[in-house]
């Protein structure tokens, strides 16, 4: 009786201790609760196993390599090193999910080439979610020795989207000015065509003269540049399939710096045939030239913003260059870069048009640096001495810039938080003004 | 081959046929004498024969009639006589039965007497016995209940001893007990912190959790209560505890059970 009367009041005591901790947690329903306010902010643990071939693929694109390097480009990955995989399993059944946990290791990737019975191959892959102990993703891609590379990418985007929740920019390609020192008074420029991570170069324009500027139009089909072929400078757009090259814009002064508008009908171009730089609408279909800034200073650089209702520019006008913009409704352009050091240059819109990509001079060189266009944050992502030529990659997660490297200027990428730079595995020589495509149609 | 009923037929056919053939015959005779009275009627001289019939036929019927009459007074005696002794032997009998009858009744009486004051007897000592039972019984109650009454007041204060003994207890352990899930919530906190990966850009999100633990820690079921919004988010937060486990439980079974489901908000601030 005793006993059983202690125990009820036990009972009642660790209820009312119950009801206590929760009031702590300040909770209602009964229940520990525990905040997690912090965690590690890092890429996300995953491990690309070599995917099995059936057959000789030597020769071949090695697709894990690719989408294992897009992924750890991307800065939302660590992909394990290929040397540290504790085991290549090839199926869902091979996996031995106990050692994998152990490793914290929280996506595996396999997968299988396959030759195709019309010819061809198969990219065969699945994504598994160690800790769940299933499979995420899995798809059969058919595709042909010359598209390896491409499937590798796409392989990587669809993972890239399934992981992150956002669109991935692995088979999108990158334009870019290359300058080879032939002798000591002569060059070669080529305007090239790569994959985003600068693999499988295309040259579509060679010429001895400078080029300069290229510019994507919307749909990804054309290049805006500009040429010196002619010994003053002129605005092409030439279709990056065909070769087909046009001369839309030539003229005294200075033709250059051109922006494709997004409904890619327009393209904003900096002229000085009114004496100084000034920035103008070229419409395509009618060759129309509109004048948008009127001011004695340097106007150039113009870049679109992605909803077409504003351009962004850089002007010395305040003094130095500082980056402007104008609404196309009346307004007066208005200056943006306040209090951000005295040399910014060179602005490219975020794909979401929240950001801008700068070129800011600093006391130690030139870095890239973003600007966050409503909350007026301005950060300096890069800190080598002579960087240049930022642009975003379409979904906004990279920037690919030019900075100074040990055999002249090379291409290299930086995730918009700063987290990871890379270089560009690329050419040799000189490698400028890069500008990243838009998604693949 | 025939029925019953037609040879009955046949044969009561066949005795009619018979005893009409008798009757026949019968008749004959009534005729042949009808001749026979006509030869009575001789020739006699007439004198008045028909007042001496007359005077015959008158005495023949007094005569009769006295006989008649005697008979008559003879059976009425006769009948009388036989009535009178029938009515006395009825008259007998009967009184007889109301003897035997009367006789019965009595008897019968006298055992129902007997027999009410037997059960008048046993009544009497059944009331006895029942009263003398219920006092006792009452008296056992009564007794039993003022046991019971003095000893829920001593309980009354042995409990009241007891709850502030209880109370004291329960105030220690709680607070042994909170500290002791105090340093398991920091530990496990601590532990999901560390396995917790926020993707660059999915800053700013938050999403709750409930997580049901087996002892030992291992995590059986991860229940998204308020999502982020965010898939990559959400599954992040559900790999930090996945990551973590086994989190840090108390191995005392009354300890773990208030630790077997947790809620975890994921708010990192950055």
């Amino acid at each position: 009786m005793c006993l059983i009367h202690r125990f009820s009041w036990r009972i009642t005591y660790c209820v009312l201790l119950a009801v206590a901790l929760v009031a702590d947690c300040g909770a209602a329903d009964g229940e520990l609760i525990i905040h997690i306010d912090r965690g590690i902010e890092s890429a996300l643990p995953i491990a690309v196993i070599p995917f099995a071939t059936i057959g000789d693929m030597s020769g071949s694109t090695d697709v894990s390599a690719v989408i294992s390097s897009d992924l750890a480009r991307s800065g939302q990955f660590a992909p394990m090193p290929k040397t540290d995989l504790p085991s290549r399993p090839a199926s869902f059944s091979a996996i031995n999910f106990k050692d994998w946990r152990l490793l914290g290791m929280e996506n595996l990737v396999i997968g299988k080439i396959l030759r195709s019975p019309e010819g061809g191959f198969v990219v065969e892959f699945r994504v598994i979610d160690i800790y769940r102990g299933k499979q995420l993703l899995g798809y059969r891609i058919p595709t042909s020795a010359d598209n390896m590379r491409l499937t590798a990418h796409h392989v990587s985007d669809l993972i890239y989207e399934k992981l992150t929740n956002s669109k991935g920019a692995f088979a999108t390609r990158i334009a870019y000015v290359t300058v080879e020192r032939a002798s000591k008074d002569q060059s070669i420029f080529r305007l090239q065509v790569a994959d985003a991570d600068g693999f499988d170069p295309h040259t579509i324009l060679e010429s001895s003269q400078p080029l300069l500027s290229p510019a994507w139009s919307p749909d990804g089909s054309q290049l805006a540049y500009v040429s010196f072929e002619d010994k003053n400078s002129a605005i092409y757009l030439q279709d990056i399939r065909t070769g087909r090259r046009k001369k839309i814009i030539s003229g005294d002064g200075i033709n250059s710096a051109p922006s494709f508008a997004p409904d890619g009908e327009r393209l904003a171009v900096t002229l000085s045939r009114d004496g100084d730089p000034e920035i103008y609408l070229y419409h395509l279909k009618t060759t129309k030239l509109t004048r948008l800034t009127r001011h004695p200073a340097i106007d150039t650089e113009a870049n679109w913003a992605p909803d077409g209702r504003s351009i962004v520019f850089t002007s010395d006008r305040g003094g130095g260059p500082q980056i402007y913009r104008l609404f196309f409704d009346g307004r007066a352009p208005q200056r943006v870069t306040f209090n951000m050091g005295s040399y910014n240059a060179r602005a490219r819109h975020s794909p979401d048009g929240k950001k801008l990509a700068v070129v800011h001079g600093g006391e130690r060189g030139f870095h890239i640096a973003i600007l966050e266009l409503e909350k007026g944050i301005f950060e300096i992502l890069t800190s080598a001495r002579l960087d240049e030529s930022p642009s975003f990659a379409p979904n906004g997660r990279i920037i690919i810039y030019a900075t100074m490297g040990p055999h002249g200027t090379e291409l290299a990428a930086i995730s918009i938080d700063g987290r990871l730079k890379q270089r560009l595995a690329l050419q040799t020589g000189e490698v400028r003004e890069p500008a990243w495509g838009p998604f693949r149609k | 081959m025939y029925s019953k009923r037609t040879i009955t037929l046949s044969v009561l056919l066949h005795v009619a046929l018979v005893v009409l053939l008798v009757v026949s015959v019968d008749f004959a005779p009534h005729e042949v004498r009808a001749g026979g009275s006509r030869k009575k009627i001789v020739q006699a001289v007439v004198v008045d024969n028909h007042a001496v019939i007359e005077e015959v036929k008158r005495l023949k019927a007094a005569e009769e009639k006295a006989r008649l009459e005697r008979e008559q007074k003879t059976n009425e005696a006769e009948r009388k006589a036989a009535q009178a002794e029938k009515k006395r032997k009825a008259e007998e009998k009967r009184l007889k039965e109301l003897k035997a009858e009367r006789a019965r009744l009595k008897k019968k009486d006298e055992l129902a007497r007997k027999r009410a004051a037997e059960a008048d007897k046993k009544r009497e000592a059944d009331f006895k016995r029942l009263a003398k039972e219920k006092d006792q019984r009452e008296d056992a109650d009564r007794k039993k209940r003022e046991a019971e009454v003095a000893a829920a007041q001593r309980k009354r204060i042995e409990r009241a001893l007891e709850d502030d003994l209880a109370i004291e207890e329960a105030a220690h352990q709680a607070a042994a007990e909170k500290s002791e899930i105090d340093r398991y919530v920091a530990a496990i906190q601590n532990r999901v912190r560390q396995s917790f990966t926020i993707l660059p850009g999915l800053d700013g999100l938050s999403c709750t959790l409930r997580i049901t633990l087996i002892p030992g820690g291992e995590v059986s079921q991860v229940q998204v209560m308020k999502s982020s919004g965010n898939a990559t988010f959400d599954r992040q937060a559900e790999n930090a505890v996945r990551k973590s486990a086994p989190l840090p439980v108390p191995a005392d079974p009354r300890l773990f059970k208030k630790m077997r489901s947790i809620s975890f908000v994921f708010d990192p601030q950055i």
